[in-house]
């Protein structure tokens, strides 16, 4: 079970890394935040995935942490200024 | 600051903020810690009493189940709903702007509307302006399904009453 | 028993999420692109949480699994919300690249 875990959180970490070509793209700042939507919660899901394989149930807690950071990216972007010009 | 300050709505207002925080607390810490826990959520309460908009809505447990039930199935159809779309070859989809005018008058029901819209089969709620919400649609024929979502917004919140009024 | 189904859960999580980042890459305009990156990755989300959750040994451990997802699923669809009207008051034109 550790190995299956293992490499669904690889597939996660490639799928987060193919969603970066999105961010490079763009064309808009709409399209670049979302990459970085997207890295929130595959590092959510990464984290939920080894904190079983590893048998570290705080890893559940960082994840927490990850996703109350994830609504405040969303939530700067929006207000910061130069996202208004 | 000034005047009598009514506190008839605030008390149930703080009750219900200490109860959720110890009980996130209980959840976090496994039941350690209360030292830290019992004051931050008698601060949290204190904060929910001064904060408090206006009385609590009577909690409706069987409107919140139904509504629980409504969005975990829609939410994983348009999950599934989106992700064909996207594996598909041809990309089917014909996506367009709609308004929908809404019918809920409670910030509290407007606000949960718009936020589980856009986890609904093919829709997303960009704008709430006059009471029209602006929505962006995969499919035309997607936007059927919100009065049926709105209905169940409004059931939790006692909402539907005014309905006929407007 | 469990294990194979947490597998099958998480499995099925990581298909939502495979489509998430295809839609995201592939969808024509900002707007598509939100409904496949909000709605693919909270199902995707759920599915996979729900299979470590089947995995987990306390409740205490699986009602934490939960929280994370819902507060994910707030947290997705008001940054979707967000990023939608910001996108359709300033991001009519095309952004310069500074």
């Amino acid at each position: 079970m550790t190995a299956f875990l293992t490499l669904a959180a690889l597939v996660l970490l490639l799928l987060f890394a193919l969603g970066l070509v999105r961010m490079a793209l763009g064309p808009t700042r709409a399209d670049r935040i979302q990459a970085v939507q997207l890295s929130g919660t595959t590092t959510v899901g990464i984290l939920l995935l080894l904190s079983e394989a590893l048998a570290m149930p705080a890893l559940v807690h960082v994840a927490l942490v990850f996703v109350l950071f994830a609504a405040l990216i969303a939530v700067a972007f929006v207000r910061h200024p130069r996202s208004q010009e | 600051m000034c005047g009598v300050v009514d506190w008839s709505y605030r008390i149930p207002w703080a009750i219900a903020v200490a109860a959720a925080l110890l009980a996130l607390w209980a959840l976090l810490s496994g039941g350690t810690g209360w030292l830290y826990g019992v004051p931050a959520a008698l601060i949290g309460a204190g904060i929910g009493a001064w904060l408090a908009p206006g009385s609590l809505h009577r909690p409706r447990p069987f409107a919140i189940l139904r509504f629980m039930g409504l969005f975990l199935v829609n939410s994983l159809r348009g999950g599934a709903d989106v992700a064909w779309r996207a594996l598909h070859p041809a990309m089917p989809m014909a996506p367009t702007w709609t308004d929908y005018p809404l019918r809920l008058h409670t910030p509290a029901g407007r606000a949960l509307f718009l936020v589980t819209v856009s986890l609904m089969p093919g829709t997303l709620a960009a704008d709430l302006r006059n009471g029209t919400v602006r929505v962006h649609v995969l499919t035309p024929e997607m936007a059927a399904g919100l009065p049926q979502l709105e209905q169940a917004v409004a059931s939790i919140f006692g909402d539907e009453t005014r309905e006929a009024g407007t | 028993m469990t294990h194979w189904m947490a597998a099958l859960l998480i499995t099925a999580g990581l298909v939502f999420f495979l489509a998430g980042t295809v839609g995201l890459l592939r969808f024509p305009d900002a707007f598509t692109r939100l409904h496949a990156l909000t709605k693919a990755d909270n199902t995707g989300l759920g599915l996979l949480a729900a299979g470590v959750a089947v995995l987990a040994l306390t409740w205490q451990l699986v009602l934490l699994i939960a929280l994370t997802w819902l507060l994910a699923a707030m947290a997705s669809s008001i940054a979707c919300h967000l990023v939608a009207r910001h996108g359709l008051h300033h991001d009519n034109h095309e952004e310069t690249r500074e």
